[in-house]
């Protein structure tokens, strides 16, 4: 009896604990919330929140604002994962990630040497994921400046009413 | 008279609390290694790549599986570190925050780096290893994306670690439009790219520097898998 007092609080008091603490670590940013920044024109699309390019040619850029508050500053981020679909398997036709700064009081950017390239493999999972770890992120080298992640799209695989769609779902950032 | 024994209820409550005080430790505890470990990941490995099931690589594991061992081994240090770090926010809390930069100050800083990325550039000598097939690589993927932002290439210089190419827009207003399409732009390569646009007060064709910097001791050209 007396253990069980001991035990029972302890265990819900535990599991609350580290519960809350994974819960606040992670902010998550639809597709839909980010923007085509290159190669855009009627190749980008929105499909059920997520961003897809719809061009069977060109590789579009999408550049996705990480959102920055006092509790929540880009170089406290401690990892990202990115929620995607490569649908085009043809050589080079990859899902390409960096981080990236747009500089503030300037013209000009910088993205970092952390990136992420997928493997022209993934037509079958729906959602693929991949982490990264900001360990020599942009985001921390400059402080003032508005942190983005760009993801590269490729184009569609096969004909423009038949073929698949890559789509980039979302973006997770873990602090 | 025998001594009366203390009321059962408060030590029932004794219990409960600290059972719910040594819970939250204990979960305090586990979230810090959690968080510890997630930063302790090296350098080398940055991204895991998974299927719908998020698995890793066999490697990765066996990784994962070592330093996990090395995670329990620092266990018994890690209430001793939370604490100091709890020490160490509080002061920072107190401490007085900086002055807020000007954006002088902060265009400043921009062309100082600038300018030191193209000097260190510039401090380079061509690696015939290296030089070439980067330059034709970047060369090739800025000639595609030429007519999509609006620019004209005008020269690749690539040396041992760092290349610099020099684009052309008909204005500074078309380069402040179009410049994230030679930013954003798949080089196939780990490398970290700049592009700084200064003010000018000239109209015309406004020239602009995209700085690719890789690694001296690491993969300088690492085209994706194929």
């Amino acid at each position: 009896m007396r253990m069980r007092q001991f035990v029972v609080p302890f265990v819900f008091s535990c599991s609350l604990t580290i519960a809350l603490a994974v819960h606040a670590t992670t902010r998550r940013i639809p597709g839909i919330s980010c923007v085509c920044t290159s190669n855009c024109g009627t190749n980008t699309a929105f499909s059920g929140g997520d961003i897809t390019n719809n061009s069977t040619t060109g590789t579009t850029a999408i550049s996705c604002p990480i959102p920055e508050d006092s509790e929540y500053l880009a170089s406290s981020y401690i990892s990202w994962k990115i929620y995607f679909r490569d649908a085009n398997t043809a050589s080079g036709q990859i899902i390409e990630v960096h981080e990236c700064v747009k500089y503030e009081a300037a013209s000009g950017g910088m993205c970092g040497s952390n990136s992420y390239f997928s493997t022209s493999v993934a037509t079958t999972n729906y959602t693929s994921s991949a982490t990264s770890t900001l360990t020599n992120s942009s985001w921390k080298q400059k402080t003032a400046s508005s942190p983005y992640i760009t993801v590269l799209i490729p184009p569609k695989n096969g004909g423009v009413s038949t073929g698949t769609a890559s789509h980039l779902v979302r973006v997770d950032l873990i602090k | 008279m025998s001594p009366a024994a203390p009321p059962r209820p408060r030590r029932s409550i004794g219990l409960v609390l600290a059972g719910t005080i040594a819970g939250a430790i204990a979960g305090g505890t586990v979230s810090a290694l959690i968080v510890s470990r997630l930063k302790e990941k090296p350098v080398d490995s940055p991204v895991v790549a998974g299927g719908h099931d998020d698995e890793a690589p066999a490697a990765h594991k066996g990784n994962e599986m070592a330093r996990m061992q090395a995670q329990i081994d620092k266990l018994g240090h890690v209430v001793g570190q939370e604490k100091g770090r709890a020490l160490a926010q509080a002061a920072a809390a107190q401490a007085p925050e900086p002055p807020e930069r000007t954006d002088k100050e902060i265009r400043e800083e921009q062309v100082r780096d600038n300018e030191q990325r193209l000097a260190a550039h510039a401090r380079e000598t061509p690696d015939p290893a290296w030089a070439p097939k980067v330059a034709q690589r970047v060369t090739s993927a800025l000639k595609g994306e030429q007519e999509a932002g609006k620019f004209k290439l005008v020269n690749v210089d690539c040396r041992t670690t760092r290349c610099v190419a020099q684009v052309e827009w008909g204005s500074r207003d078309e380069a402040t439009e179009n410049y994230t399409s030679v930013l954003h732009k798949s080089y196939g390569m780990r490398c970290q790219r700049s592009m700084y646009l200064p003010e000018t007060e000239q109209s015309g064709p406004y020239r602009a520097q995209l700085v690719i910097e890789c690694a001296e001791n690491g993969p300088r050209e690492e085209p994706p898998a194929e």
